[in-house]
């Protein structure tokens, strides 16, 4: 019988040593997906910065000047010669923003004037997103004010934009669907009004929640290894297969915040659809 | 180490600690206004200079070469219906040559047989003037030589009539003779 209560005292001891790593690995984890005042480029060392900045402002401000220098520096045209490397790749996505998101959404003319807007959105997302997945640095876009930041200036063209496109009596106008009866639109038409809002926060939501999730599911692969030491190697192949995988995500996520964006904006410019 | 599993039973506290307050790590649902503030600067700044350096020229580049191709397409269509002309125009040049060389050969053939012609005509006329004038000439000689037989053979006959007769007769009853004589003859 003590021999019995020996063993539950064991397996309780496990038990509760598996709880305890468990939340350690839960708080790193947390830790390393949120915001810091310091950087972590590298384990063990840490980068203190001033008060005003944070990490993923720092992160912020490394994707505006990675995508600067990659742009003054490797997109060369030279008169006369075809471009080449780099200017090739960047003129593909260029074009299949362009093309494929703003005139496709927002038609020829809006879509051409529009298109520095959304191929900095493009951009400057697929960047951050893909800055996450470098050792040095962590993701900016799994911060909820980053993402929320973005999804406002899309909100604010949605609005401001077209009251300036339409004039403010076309653009209440497009709240009110035609051919519906009135009893109905005392409905509809408070929704319509609340769906300008709640589009611009699952734009927020979906970026921030994917690029976050993405990073905790990697952790907690790797966290396996911490709890179950060698046992959970084959994590690690997951581990390592989770995040091929949002390299795709990276880029996937930035176009669709891009075409949603666009769309809404679109839908906004052209009331009619 | 068993002593801490031991005192840690009130479990569900602790739980909740965990997932509200993870050690002072700010909730990541949470909107932090400075993030949003340096997001909206960043982003601005960011639009404006890349506007300046990557999209604008990328987007002229893309636009002129669509452009370039595009004159390029419709040059292409030009040329071809030039080349069409001139080909057309060289073809109907060769017809043109073809015609005018084949009168200019024509016309020289028609001279050459019309100067032939004339040759042979003129020849032939030469031919018969030699031959009328040879004529002639045979007759002409033919005349004297027969007076001059005329007249020999008579003045033979008298000499010969003479010597028969021993005696020269009158020179002009001669002659009559003689005529009557031939003419008997």
């Amino acid at each position: 019988m003590s021999d019995t209560a020996a063993g539950v005292d064991e397996l309780v001891d496990k038990a509760e040593l598996v709880t305890q790593k468990s939340a350690a690995i839960n708080e790193w984890i947390m830790h390393h997906v949120s915001d810091s005042p310091a950087w972590h480029p590298l384990p063990f060392l840490e980068v203190p910065l001033p008060g005003w900045m944070s990490n993923h402002v720092l992160m912020l401000l490394i994707g505006a000047g990675l995508l600067v220098l990659v742009f003054k520096v490797l997109c060369r045209y030279q008169p006369g010669r075809a471009p080449r490397g780099w200017t090739n790749l960047v003129e593909v996505l260029v074009k299949f923003v362009r093309d494929d998101i703003c005139v496709a959404t927002l038609g020829e003319e809006d879509g051409r004037k529009m298109a520095p807007l959304f191929l900095t959105f493009f951009f400057f997302i697929a960047t951050l997103n893909l800055m996450g997945l470098v050792p040095l640095f962590s993701t900016a876009t799994g911060n909820i004010g980053v993402t929320a930041a973005l999804a406002i200036v899309t909100f604010c063209f949605m609005v401001f934009g077209a009251i300036y496109m339409n004039g403010p009596i076309a653009f209440a106008k497009g709240f009110v669907p035609s051919g519906i009866p009135w009893p109905i639109l005392i409905i509809i038409v408070p929704l319509e009004v609340l769906g300008v809002a709640i589009k611009c926060v699952a734009l927020t939501i979906r970026l921030f929640a994917n690029m976050f999730a993405g990073h905790i599911v990697v952790f907690s692969l790797l966290g396996l290894m911490v709890t179950f030491g060698a046992a959970a190697l084959p994590a690690v192949v997951m581990a390592l297969a989770i995040d091929l995988l949002e390299i795709f995500i990276a880029l996937l996520q930035a176009y669709i915040f891009t075409l949603l964006s666009a769309m809404f904006i679109g839908q906004m410019y052209h009331p009619a659809h | 180490m068993a002593d801490n599993a031991h005192s840690k039973p009130p479990a569900p506290h602790e739980l909740q600690g965990h997932v509200e307050q993870p050690h002072g790590v700010a909730s990541p649902i949470d909107v932090s206004p400075q993030m949003v503030l340096w997001t909206w600067i960043v982003f601005g700044l960011l639009v404006v200079v890349l506007y300046k350096i990557a999209w604008k020229p990328i987007l002229a580049a893309l636009d002129q070469r669509e452009k370039d191709i595009q004159d390029t397409i419709d040059n292409a269509e030009q040329v071809r219906a030039e080349l069409a002309g001139i080909g057309q125009l060289r073809s109907e040049t060769i017809a043109e040559a073809d015609e005018k060389s084949r009168s200019i050969l024509d016309a020289a053939r028609q001279g050459a047989q019309e100067q032939a012609r004339v040759i042979e005509t003129k020849a032939r006329e030469d031919a018969q003037i030699i031959q009328e004038n040879a004529s002639r000439d045979i007759e002409t000689a033919r005349g004297k030589a027969e007076a001059t037989l005329k007249r020999e053979s008579g003045d033979w006959a008298v000499e010969l009539a003479g010597k028969i007769l021993g005696e020269n007769l009158d020179n002009a009853k001669n002659r009559n003779l003689t005529d009557r004589l031939v003419e008997e003859l």
